[in-house]
């Protein structure tokens, strides 16, 4: 079979490339519609996770350094809400950009001890804020209500929103974020800082030597992951309208990178895989049994770090490469 | 039949083929030697040898295939190789590097004579027996590399570049040394060097090696002799 | 005064088996450059293994024994099927990789024995010797005394044994262990083996104190990883002395410090490794740090 080759910015890249965002779109839009409240649910919860797992590829894949602390900024995030609406009844959007910046100071104070630590340092120190967060959370029960957890009224909501009921309401809300984030997300990686980010990942002293100071950026990086899994938290505390520790444990930073992993480290398009992954994957494995979600992610994740480093995107590339090849229009030498 | 008989070695890293199809022979109780500019593969040979790379061809040693075999297999038919850059375990000390040089030997009180006989050889070392391989001097640790190596009591001594980093003056007693070795135990000895006239003075037979190639072999008396070989590949 | 020793005897009761967990992932560390953080499930799942075979009818010593060795077993073929394929990946494959180890051991626990908390029968005799007003239990005498037995076993391992010289040859250098003729990828092997053992030991002896559940060595994992930074990522010894101050000062400070009570405790073994990791890189007793270039 002779392949088509696809050139990046010709027209016939751009018109395939506009048809499947216009696809997507449509379907993403119509979905509320289609499914019931509980499928709506659900595809909310999984671009919730999304956003976590975006979060965590930010750090991870970017910059090359893990977190198993992004249970506990996503839970920090969701408990600011919980906390704001149910006790001091605030209007839940605006408790948005409290967590975000409540996250993004919390990363900064992670992040710059963090710049001083090699690898597998760092991950042993945000593994220890991923097992400290639990407890932490019990010992200022008067604020979170310790073990019983906290939670928000659902007639903090209307009934009714421009014509949309509840769950289409939250759907539609975490997509608009999911969005705007992912976008941010993709101009940053492309900017001047994302790509002395990257940059330092693959080697730390070329960065130097390009004028780009490592401990600036991986700060930044690590505050904006960080806010970033604070604003998910949030929009978490929206869905659920409860918070309480036993939700964001250490298994749910693994089910991140679980997530990340799955899905392709690095890859914007594969957080939403990883985010469709945490969700349906634990829903009907636990049909079965309790620990199955577990097991599974646990062997997947060793399975592809073993066999397959790029995930399940990267599967579906050398897929797609069979059959098209998209390449990068020749350079013109003068 | 010789001891070692390499015949059409193919070896390399990855996808880089190096050693294109090298043969050479080494007899029994001799120094041979294999000389070649930077880059020719001196050392790549060497690491075919003891199968530290991926090799194909024939290596037979005392008349046994040892290609395919993995290092430690090989090692065990009392191959020993001194790596270029020492291969002494920098974090422990003289003693226990003379120890685990003797690892597949199981004669308690052969291990002990030999361990004296070290001392003996290198006097330097015996000075320093509690002393960490990585902080000896250069030199010292050019001798406790092949005290090391000796430790196995060895059928075949493979040595990279024992010239290596060290002063003129040092060297010299470094070949002394290994001429004395040769002579007083018997070692069978293959060596690697660019430093031809010094390799050439303690060798029988002598190899150029040109980017993965032997160019010429023959007695080290005659290569030492040939102004165009010398010329050519030794630029001296 | 009492409530004083008191503490740090309770201290150095739960530091002796943070001090055993420490060890075990010192050992991997040092002989492989890995760090293993599932070395707290694995000793959790060692645990449940002693705890099966004691509800199958063996007497408790001989249980704990059987599971034991059962994890040097275990212990070997994780690292054959699972570590030994990303063994010189990078530094983030391996944690990654460690971390579903983690997942999956804690699932399948949870899937063979629930996730119920299951009283481990006491391994010692109930009592305790009164030294004055203070009295100290024979579970935490037993359990010091098992943590010194280790670590001596150990040392003489190390010190007076092939295999141990083996051992520490590969973990510095793996090109000339290869080249005197050791068996690199078995000493590796047989490492895991033993340090999946050792965890073993902190597994079951903590079970009596903590009750069997999937979740019971992660606060202890914290406490070792906490232990094994501290008295440097390298250093046996270090991680001994780091893992019993460790359990002594956290002790001390839920006990005194009012604000820190039983739930903040855990913010100590996080201070610790900030502190070490700002201060001291290379631990205490570790060697000194050199950047890979
Ligand atoms: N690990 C490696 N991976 C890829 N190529 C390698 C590797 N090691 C060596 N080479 C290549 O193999 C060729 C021969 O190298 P080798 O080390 O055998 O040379 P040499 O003769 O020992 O040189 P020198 O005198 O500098 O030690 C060189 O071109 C080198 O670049
Ligand atoms: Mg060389």
């Amino acid at each position: 079979m002779a392949k088509t080759t696809i050139i990046r910015g010709t027209s016939q890249y751009r018109s395939i490339v506009t048809v499947g965002f216009a696809l997507l779109g449509l379907v993403v839009i119509l979905l509320p519609f289609v499914m019931s409240g509980f499928r709506t649910f659900q595809f909310t919860m999984a671009l919730l996770w999304a956003l976590g797992v975006l979060s965590l590829n930010m750090l991870t894949g970017w910059s090359g350094q893990i977190s198993l602390g992004h249970s506990a900024l996503f839970g920090l995030g969701s408990y600011t809400t919980c906390i704001l609406v149910g006790t001091y009844e605030w209007n839940p959007l605006l408790t948005i950009p409290v967590a975000a910046l409540v996250t993004f100071i919390f990363g900064i104070m992670i992040g710059i001890p963090a710049l001083r630590l090699a690898g597998l340092y760092l991950a042993l120190m945000t593994l220890a804020i991923g097992v400290a967060f639990t407890p932490v959370i019990r010992r200022f029960k008067e604020h979170t209500g310790g073990s019983m957890g906290i939670s928000i009224k659902k007639k903090v909501f209307p009934e009714e929103i421009v014509g949309l009921n509840l769950d289409q309401y939250l759907y539609f809300l975490v997509v608009i974020f999911a969005v705007v984030m992912f976008a941010l997300a993709r101009n940053l990686l492309k900017s001047r800082v994302g790509r002395a980010i990257t940059a330092m990942r693959d080697n730390e002293i070329p960065a130097q030597t390009m004028g780009i100071y490592p401990a600036r950026y991986k700060t930044l990086i690590f505050a904006t992951s960080s806010m970033f899994a604070g604003i998910a938290g949030a929009l978490y505390a929206f869905v659920i309208r409860f918070s309480a520790p036993y939700s964001f444990t250490l298994t749910l930073a693994i089910f991140f990178l679980a997530g990340l992993v799955v899905g392709g480290i690095g890859t914007l398009a594969g957080a939403v895989l990883g985010g469709l992954f945490i969700q349906f994957v634990p829903y009907y494995a636990e049909e079965i049994n309790q620990s199955l979600a577990g097991m599974v992610f646990g062997i997947i994740i060793i399975v592809i770090m073993v066999t397959a480093p790029t995930g399940v995107l990267g599967l579906i590339k050398k897929v797609r490469a069979r059959v098209v090849t998209v390449a990068d229009p020749p350079v013109v030498r003068n | 039949m010789s001891l070692l008989e390499v015949n059409n070695l193919v070896a390399g890293y990855g996808m880089v083929q190096v050693l294109n199809g090298i043969s050479l022979s080494v007899e029994e109780g001799e120094v041979a030697v294999v000389l070649g500019a930077n880059g020719a593969g001196k050392t790549t040979t060497l690491r075919a040898l003891t199968g530290m790379i991926k090799t194909s061809g024939s290596v037979l040693f005392e008349g046994e295939e040892m290609v395919g075999k993995k290092t430690d297999q090989i090692v065990r038919h009392r191959i020993a190789h001194v790596p270029q850059g020492r291969g002494t375990v920098a974090q422990m000390d003289v003693d226990e590097n003379l120890e685990l040089g003797a690892y597949i030997r199981s004669d308690k009180a052969g291990i002990a004579a030999d361990k004296q006989k070290m001392f003996e050889l290198f006097p330097r070392l015996a000075e320093r027996r509690k002393q960490a391989a990585g902080s000896l001097s250069g030199g010292e640790q050019q001798m406790l590399a092949i005290a090391r190596a000796l430790m196995m009591s060895p059928r075949l001594l493979l040595l990279d570049e024992p010239s290596l980093g060290l002063a003129p003056l040092i060297i010299r007693s470094v070949f002394d040394t290994l001429q004395q070795i040769n002579t007083e135990f018997g070692t069978t000895m293959l060596v690697v060097e660019q430093n031809a006239n010094l390799a050439l003075g303690i060798a029988k037979s002598a190899f150029v090696l040109e980017t993965g190639d032997i160019v010429a072999g023959g007695s080290a008396a005659q290569i030492a002799a040939d102004d165009t070989i010398r010329k050519a590949y030794l630029g001296i | 005064m009492t409530k004083f020793f008191q503490l740090v005897i309770a201290g150095i009761e739960i530091g002796s088996i943070y001090a055993l967990v420490a060890l075990a992932i010192v050992i991997i560390y040092a002989s492989t450059g890995l760090k293993n953080l599932a070395q707290g499930e694995m000793a959790m799942f060692s645990a449940f293994i002693a705890y099966q075979f004691h509800a199958w009818g063996l007497g408790i010593w001989l249980a704990l024994i059987l599971a034991i060795l059962t994890t040097f077993v275990l212990g070997m073929g994780v690292q054959q099927v699972v570590l030994k394929p990303v063994q010189d990946s990078s530094l983030l494959t391996v944690v990654i990789v460690t971390l579903g180890l983690f997942l999956g051991l804690n699932s399948v626990a949870g899937f063979i024995w629930g996730y119920m908390m299951l009283a481990f029968p006491a391994i010692f005799p109930e009592g305790a010797v009164e030294i004055g007003s203070v009295g100290i239990s024979y579970a935490a005498i037993g359990v010091f005394a098992v943590l010194l037995a280790c670590a001596g076993a150990l040392f003489a391992l190390f010190q007076f044994t092939k295999i141990g010289l083996a051992m520490r040859a590969v973990a510095y250098n793996k090109e000339t262990s290869m080249l005197v003729g050791v068996q690199v990828n078995r000493v590796i092997m047989v490492g895991f083996g033993l340090a999946a053992s050792l965890g073993a030991v902190g597994g079951i002896f903590a079970a009596p104190k903590l009750f069997l559940d999937p979740f019971m060595m992660l606060t202890v994992l914290i406490y070792a990883l906490a232990s094994a930074a501290f008295g440097g990522l390298d250093s046996p010894l270090g991680a001994v002395i780091a893992g019993l101050f460790i359990g002594v000062i956290e002790n001390l400070a839920g006990g005194y410090i009012g604000f820190i009570g039983s739930d903040l405790k855990i913010v100590v073994p996080l201070v610790i490794i900030l502190g070490t990791l700002l201060f001291r890189p290379q631990g205490l007793l570790g060697r000194k740090y050199i950047p890979r270039v």
